[in-house]
């Protein structure tokens, strides 16, 4: 027991020093009665998959750059693993983090956002999604004051992307955000797309926003999913589309801007309420 | 070659437009013969292999689920006639075995066929051997989470995941949890996956009598794929099922270059050795089930896809693979595979600008060879660093108004 109660202090009373050069971030703060050991291997798109095997695929399409690993050990030889996942932008790290996170989860309020279970935390901030795991069971309970000490050393943005706050808030379910960075829909001309999952008296649909790099865009990929999908051309001058996509459902879409905004699978009563909260964060 | 009358054109021509697309129901399993006839004016049906001694008849291409975050594609490609989907419990966290519990559960079990690969709990890196931490109960526990997932009661094979040596596929706790799951019925057929020393593992795996079905990376780019060849062979002889993974290699013909592979000659190209049963290409969106759907009814080459698998064989001297074991024999800490990446750029691409910012890149200016009176750097393949590294510094002399 004495023992446990070492490690805690050692775990909260540490001091963040750098074991990283000044022009990396410190990716890997060391810890007071802990070694900390950092891999020599550097994982890039190139071998991510000697690392992580067919899962590697997701990041790649999130523009994974680069994977550093750390390992913390006590005198007692339990260890814990601290992978730094690198990733072209927050958005692409927020992408991939969403594609493994689940509503279930418990999360905490650390770097952007994170979350835990059994023997793992994994949080988001700037480009790095960073996963801290152990098979060490008298160390689950240490993962936490680790993964705080590695967001205090990682001096970046912690916001998630602006785009989330044009979702309207009401009956948005909780954490289930997701951001993906290509072949929306399954079109590869879709690029990508913010979205998340709705519930109102029970109804489950969901809203998301396409936010393509060009204000033209919006309007060439409408055309092109219109086109897909045989919409009449002679009825294209619209403020708002219908669609019955098929393998998708009912989709409405309301270019406006530089977004084009999409509610998928609601009645025609909650695509109305919806559209009009969307139309009012325009404003 | 097994050939089944199930009508693709009629997917290819009405998925993608909106209307109906032919939905199948049929039964899979103890078929190695046609199984249904959809639609009438079949020009080309769909090619069909049974997967070792299996019970299991699937179509050349199946569908390896890359990503969680679209069921629609999944559903499609069900409607298209694709049997056989590709998951794993690892893969973006389970949300990849939940997604596809969620679409499949709307279809007949017997249906489709699901494939799931469990990890062991801990694995070598370097030797790949499976540890002593890699229990059976673990294993176990691992596939019930996943099956959950799934929201199945079993699957049609169950892989140990990622097996990269003859330790790990003869590791008894691996084969009594893959047993164990089968005299338990949560799987029809055990197997590993391998994408490295996959000779060694698959000899392995045909030594080890367990495994009935593997999954391995094999393509028109890897270094033995004569060896890959010649040992899918012995295991498909023995009556293992074999199922290509990596077929595209990456979609680059080097690292680092935007020259793509020719995605449906790869694919073919992997598919004309009848010793491969199916394959499970990632598949992201509606284009590229569509190509897929392409290949799974037609395995002959175009002239076009002929002359990109001849081209890459004539380059294929040219490609170093960036295993890096030449850096650390090399007396000078040369960046040799940088230097072979400008070598494959000016002789194989004729691509002499970029041969050149690479030499610029890494700051090499001159032959950096010249004082060294032996060469101690050794190449895998065999390649004469030395010389080759000779001839391509000579480019950084080369104005650039001469380098097109």
């Amino acid at each position: 027991m004495k023992r446990i109660k070492k490690i805690f202090w050692v775990f909260t009373l540490l001091l963040p020093i750098s074991v990283f050069s000044s022009e990396t971030p410190t990716l890997f703060p060391e810890v007071e009665g802990w070694k900390v050991e950092v891999g020599d291997q550097v994982y890039t798109p190139e071998n991510l998959w000697d690392l992580i095997n067919g899962a590697a695929d997701a990041y790649l399409s999130y523009d994974f750059k680069d994977l550093h690993t750390a390992e913390y050990s006590n005198d007692k030889d339990q260890t814990v693993k601290v992978y730094a996942f690198r990733h072209s932008s927050p958005t692409n790290t927020f992408g991939i983090y969403t594609q493994e996170r689940n509503p279930d989860y418990e999360f905490l309020d650390i770097g952007a956002q994170g979350f835990k279970s059994p023997g793992a935390l994994y949080f988001i901030k700037g480009s790095y999604y960073i996963q801290i795991s152990t098979n060490d069971k008298p160390l689950y309970d240490k993962l936490e004051p680790l993964a705080r000490k590695i967001d205090e050393s990682l001096e970046m943005d912690a916001n998630l992307p602006e785009e989330l706050n044009l979702m309207p808030s009401e009956g948005r379910i909780e954490y289930s955000e997701k951001y993906i960075a290509n072949d929306f829909l399954g079109y590869s001309y879709l690029h990508s797309a913010f979205v998340a999952d709705y519930k109102q008296n029970g109804e489950e649909f969901q809203v998301f926003i396409m936010a393509p790099e060009e204000k033209e865009e919006v309007q060439t990929m409408l055309n092109q999913f219109l086109d897909t999908q045989e919409y009449p051309k002679d009825q294209r001058n619209k403020e708002v589309y219908r669609v019955d996509a098929k393998y998708i459902g009912s989709i409405l879409l309301y270019p406006s801007g530089k977004y084009l905004f999409g509610i998928k699978k609601a009645n025609k009563k909650l695509e109305e309420k919806y559209l009009k909260m969307l139309k009012a964060q325009m404003d | 070659m097994a050939k089944n009358p199930v009508n693709r054109r009629l997917f290819l021509k009405t998925s993608l437009l909106g209307s109906a697309g032919a939905v199948l129901g049929s039964r899979i399993f103890a078929s190695p013969v046609p199984h249904q006839t959809l639609k009438k004016n079949d020009e080309h049906p769909v090619i069909t292999r049974r997967l070792g001694n299996t019970d299991i008849t699937l179509p050349v291409v199946s569908f390896g689920v890359m990503r969680a975050d679209n069921p629609n594609l999944a559903r499609a490609a069900m409607d298209a006639g694709i049997k056989h989907f590709d998951t794993a419990h690892v893969y973006q966290g389970g949300n990849n075995e939940k997604m596809l519990g969620e679409v499949l559960k709307d279809y007949p079990r017997d249906s489709f066929t699901i494939a799931t690969k469990v990890p062991p709990e801990e694995k070598d890196r370097e030797t790949g051997h499976f540890m002593p931490g890699s229990t059976k109960e673990a294993f176990l526990k691992k596939l019930d989470k996943s099956l959950e997932r799934l929201k199945m009661d079993y699957v049609d094979i169950l892989y140990v995941h990622s097996v990269s040596s003859r330790q790990a596929a003869l590791f008894k706790p691996m084969h009594e949890a893959v047993l164990e799951a089968k005299k338990q019925g949560k799987t029809r057929y055990v197997g590993i996956s391998t994408h490295k020393r996959e000779p060694e593992v698959i000899e392995a795996a045909i030594e080890s009598g367990v495994y009935e079905v593997i999954l391995t990376s094999y393509n028109f780019l890897q270094d033995h794929k004569d060896k890959m060849t010649k040992v899918i062979k012995k295991a498909a002889d023995k009556g293992i099922g074999i199922v290509a993974m990596k077929t595209m290699a990456g979609g680059r013909m080097e690292k680092k270059t935007d020259k793509k592979v020719n995605y449906k000659a790869a694919l073919k190209w992997a598919l004309l050795n009848e010793n491969v049963h199916t394959s499970i290409p990632g598949i992201i969106n509606f284009e590229q089930l569509e190509e897929n759907m392409s290949v799974m009814e037609d395995l002959r080459l175009t002239p076009e896809e002929e002359h990109f698998l001849y081209a890459a064989r004539n380059e294929e001297g040219l490609y170093c693979n960036g295993c890096e074991t030449c850096i650390s024999t090399c007396r000078k800490n040369i960046p040799i595979p940088e230097m072979m990446r400008a070598y494959m750029y000016a002789y194989g691409y004729r691509e002499m600008k970029k041969a050149k910012e690479t030499l610029a890149e890494y700051k090499v200016t001159e032959n950096p060879c010249t004082d060294c009176s032996f060469c101690t750097a050794h190449c895998k393949k065999g390649f004469n660093l030395s010389k080759k590294i000779g001839d391509i510094t000579r480019l950084s002399k080369m104005p650039d108004d001469f380098l097109v």
